[in-house]
């Protein structure tokens, strides 16, 4: 048996609040939040029984402006917590919404080790290309030549792609959404939540703001939702579909769940986390009493 | 009491020998103090440990020896100079020595005859069997506790060479001097027992370890770095039969954060690490303070800046601890005095992050970490479960009166909605700023925490009445902390005495050798030993500097960190200093001289 990011479900219509926001009016963000909030209601879940996990950046304040609990942590730093707070109590469903600086630039580490180690969180990446909350330096997704106030001369890096990457780490979840294509977007994130193990949806998020060339008609010239004919079970087509990164007149870049194939998770493979939530366990004393006798 | 030191290159066995050494002069009643002096190299370099046995409890080394064994020749060359005009040195009957007292084996021919040069140090081990009249019929249990079963037999056979190789008689004033009970080790009444057979032997490793599973320990992260990584190594060998998870982190970052993570779950969380892997932690702790999330994060210390001496010992991380972390937060930092404080010190500092909802730190080292003591068996009873949050009705009560509801407040963002209500004051302000605290998961209460400048519930707020509320009530708890859980130093020797030792966590046990050593002497002094340190205490120190002539600082650092600590908190400063920062550790003899010298001075 294994067990999944989705905990049973609330038997009483839920409701997701609407707070107010910090956010630049029609940035992304307000179109993956509304897309959360819609996924979140249709699987029914309970907000009490959510952890929604943030770290620092406009991405991760999403967490402030939804119901449930909220852990608003780090920059960069919200991955490890998160996974460590599913690895605590698996009886929640836990979330984490990460910038692309956050979650690829300052949490590059904390991401690829999340996608080896398998924990059964969701990881959405609300990746605009850009740093929104520092006003505007390149990201590690930005585009090569990308002139910003820190990179006057363009962009010298080449972008980093976080759906390649995710997958050829074996990542068992991996898909690409648009902030533009919420119908889309509701149903990538209920596939994610459900998924067992760790699950990335990179979803891109025009930044208003500080993003004049990746803006939604940008976006939307190039996004190819993909067909019936992807075999989300097949490795090499979503290698494939995850490399497609073109110009609007060529393939385009295409979107949807890319992999969709389960692996063992942490859970499954840990002895005592199958016996119940960790926070209920720990050592008996005739445990510890017994390791104190073998040092005599 | 008898002072052993046994050397090697790495990779020779001689932390293997030592241990074995240890564990039969242990079956035999001895009390053994062992150091590990290891260089940071898995093969060649020297290696060696010293262990120091007699029938009172040893509470420190010596760097003086009565007897040395040299698997290498190193041994005898690097330390001959340590070695009593009495003592004796069994070495391999290849090594160049024109020194009376060696007894050459043939160590090497016999091992190479039995067909494995590396069992040569267990012909020492046999002699040493002969020379004290140990229980040879022990050795072949120690050997299978120690070793793979097929090394047990020709190990045995190594010894038994050795131990007809030297004779009973040989051993007369070695045994007389080891089991002579009127030395300078701790003789206190209480203390007084002869056969220490059924005690056993803690390194601070295990000890935090143990220390943290009685206080309820669940989740464990950390990042191997030495002289911590046994703390890790010790729990994971154990989490399933445990009940806990052990997860080596990607960095200590991630260490930090994972067990940040896992204590706002509920989970009782810890994470250890060097001076060096805590540098990268700051910002974790910090966090951990600002959002109130008990931690309790073990400081291993070796000598730095960054990589300095990997495998020796220091206690230069204590401004670090103290002091590292961006704005200000409160925190908590002890330091262990010894092996079987570390455990029972570990256990409290849980109780304490879970009280007051903050991080603690404990500072161990080399010296206690690699290091081994015979100490009584740890009690149990004596530590109790931490409870992880507050009592739902405490939290609850107050969620539900209206007026403690979000929609009512001056600095709340939140439309009205049916959900109000579930906004719990995470935050609450309190009298003594502790907030009742409930855990994600809960049917009627979302649990928000955050780094950002917060309101009561938990929301990013930067109104300056908010800040100034928030930052006062988490101050607040240093107040409750200082009048309620706060221990002052130790004092050891003469109280108000004209010479005051200042010193903390592992100089306890050289430094309380010194003083009797002094008291001997005639020259009476009082010592006070820091355990806590952040906030420090400051009573006693007050006290014992208002009549003395010398004040005199006792550290493992290069510039007097404990004293630029009382310094600042009390404006007493020190009139001498003894530090050491070779890397290798203060002896009690050492400390002893050192304080004769300054006294003469005048
Ligand atoms: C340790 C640390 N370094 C830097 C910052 C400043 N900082 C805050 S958010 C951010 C980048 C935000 O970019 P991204 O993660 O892409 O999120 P976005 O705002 O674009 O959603 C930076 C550099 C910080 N808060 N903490
Ligand atoms: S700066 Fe960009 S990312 Fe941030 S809220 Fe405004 S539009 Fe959105
Ligand atoms: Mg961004």
């Amino acid at each position: 048996m294994s067990q999944s990011n989705v905990q049973e479900m609330n038997p009483n219509k839920t409701s997701y609040t609407t707070y107010n926001t910090a956010w630049c009016p029609g940035c992304g963000d307000f179109g993956i939040l509304s897309s959360l909030k819609n996924a979140l209601q249709d699987l029914q879940l309970d907000p009490h029984k959510i952890i929604f996990a943030g770290g620092i950046g406009q991405a991760a304040k999403t967490p402030q402006y939804i119901s449930g609990n909220r852990f608003c942590g780090l920059h960069g730093r919200s991955i490890p917590a998160a996974v460590a707070a599913k690895i605590a109590n698996d009886n929640l469903t836990v979330i984490v919404n990460t910038g692309d600086g956050d979650g690829f630039g300052e949490g590059g580490n904390h991401f690829l080790a999340a996608v080896r180690r398998n924990v059964n969180i969701t990881h959405f990446a609300h990746d605009n290309q850009v740093y929104g909350l520092t006003l505007g330096q390149a990201s590690p997704t930005s585009l090569h030549g990308y002139v910003t106030g820190s990179q006057p001369y363009g962009y010298l890096s080449i972008p980093f792609n976080p759906v390649v990457t995710a997958l050829i780490l074996g990542a068992g979840f991996v898909a690409r959404g648009f902030a533009g294509d919420q119908e889309q977007l509701t149903e990538l994130m209920k596939a994610a939540i459900r998924f067992d193990g760790y699950a990335l949806v990179d979803i891109f998020q025009p930044c208003v703001s500080f993003n004049k060339v990746n803006t939604y008609s940008w976006y939307q010239e190039r996004v190819r939702p993909l067909g019936e004919e992807h075999d989300p079970t097949d490795f090499e087509q979503a290698l494939k579909a995850a490399l497609t990164f073109e110009e609007a007149d060529g393939a385009g870049i295409p979107t949807g769940i890319l992999y969709n194939v389960e692996k063992p998770t942490y859970w499954e493979q840990h002895e005592v986390l199958q016996r119940g939530p960790l926070l209920k366990q720990g050592a008996t004393k005739e445990f510890i009493q017994e390791q104190i006798n073998k040092l005599a | 009491m008898f002072n052993i030191l046994l050397g090697g290159a790495a990779g020779q066995g001689v932390e293997t020998t030592s241990a074995v050494i240890e564990k039969i002069l242990k079956a035999n009643g001895y009390n053994v103090f062992v150091t590990r002096d290891l260089m940071s190299r898995v093969r060649g370099g020297h290696n060696f440990s010293t262990l120091r046995f007699g029938r009172n409890p040893v509470i420190a080394h010596d760097h003086t020896v009565d007897g040395i064994l040299a698997v290498n020749q190193e041994t005898i060359d690097l330390h001959i100079k340590d070695l009593r005009e009495d003592g004796f040195i069994i070495a391999d009957d290849g090594f160049i020595t024109d020194d009376a007292r060696a007894i050459m084996l043939p160590m090497t021919k016999t091992a190479v005859e039995l067909g494995n040069p590396r069992v040569a140090s267990s012909v020492a081990v046999g002699a040493l069997i002969r020379l004290f009249d140990l229980p040879v019929e022990a050795l072949r249990e120690i050997l299978e506790e120690t070793l793979k079963p097929e090394h047990v037999e020709i190990n045995m056979e190594a010894a038994k060479a050795g131990y007809e190789s030297v004779t009973y008689e040989q051993g007369e004033s070695s045994r007389r001097k080891a089991d002579d009970t009127d030395d300078k080790s701790e003789t206190s009444q209480e203390n007084a027992h002869h056969d220490y057979s059924d005690w056993i032997t803690l390194s601070s490793s295990e000890a935090i370890a143990l220390g943290a599973l009685a206080a309820g320990l669940q989740f464990y992260s950390a990042y191997p770095m030495s002289p911590s990584t046994k703390i890790m190594e010790y729990l994971a060998g154990i989490q399933y039969e445990a009940n806990i998870v052990v997860e080596q982190a990607e960095d200590e970052l991630a260490a930090i954060n994972a067990v940040v993570g896992a204590s706002y779950a509920g989970a009782v969380a810890m994470v250890s690490t060097s001076g060096g892997g805590y540098q990268l932690m700051v910002e974790g702790m910090a966090s951990a303070g600002m959002m109130e999330i008990p931690t309790v994060t073990v400081i291993a210390m070796r000598p730095g800046p960054v990589t300095g001496l990997p495998t020796r010992t220091e206690q230069g991380d204590l401004n670090l601890a103290i002091f590292a972390g961006n704005g200000e937060y409160p925190k908590m930092v002890l330091a262990v005095k010894n092996q079987s404080d570390a455990f029972y010190q570990t256990a409290r500092a849980h109780h304490i992050a879970q009280k007051y909802q903050m991080p603690v730190v404990i500072l161990t080292d080399q010296y206690l970490s690699d290091g081994t003591a015979t100490v009584e068996p740890l009690d149990l009873s004596l530590i109790e479960k931490v409870r992880v949050s507050a009592s739902d009705e405490e939290a609850l009560a107050y969620r539900d009166d209206p007026a403690n509801q979000r929609g009512d407040e001056k600095f709340g963002e939140m439309k009205e909605s049916e959900l109000a209500a579930n906004e719990y004051k995470r935050y609450r302000l309190t009298e003594d700023g502790i907030s009742p605290r409930l855990l994600p998961g809960h049917p009627k209460a979302f649990v928000s925490v955050d780094t950002d400048s917060h309101d009561e519930y938990g929301f990013i707020n930067e109104a300056a009445e908010a800040r100034i509320a928030q930052m006062d009530k988490r101050m607040r708890k240093l107040v409750k902390l200082i009048a309620e859980d706060l221990t002052d130093a130790e004092q050891i020797g003469t109280a108000g005495s004209d010479i005051v030792l200042v010193a903390w966590g592992s100089m306890h046990g050289p430094l309380k050798e010194a003083v009797n050593e002094l008291a001997k002497q005639g020259v009476n002094v009082s010592a006070l030993v820091y355990g806590d340190l952040w906030p420090l205490p400051t009573e006693k120190i007050k006290a014992e500097a208002e009549n003395a002539a010398h004040i005199i600082n006792v550290e493992q650092n290069f510039s007097g960190q404990l004293a630029g600590l009382i310094r600042r908190q009390t404006g007493i400063a020190m009139t001498d200093s003894v530090l050491k920062y070779d890397g290798r550790p203060l002896s009690a003899s050492e400390i002893s001289g050192a304080v004769l010298r300054i006294v003469k001075k005048g």
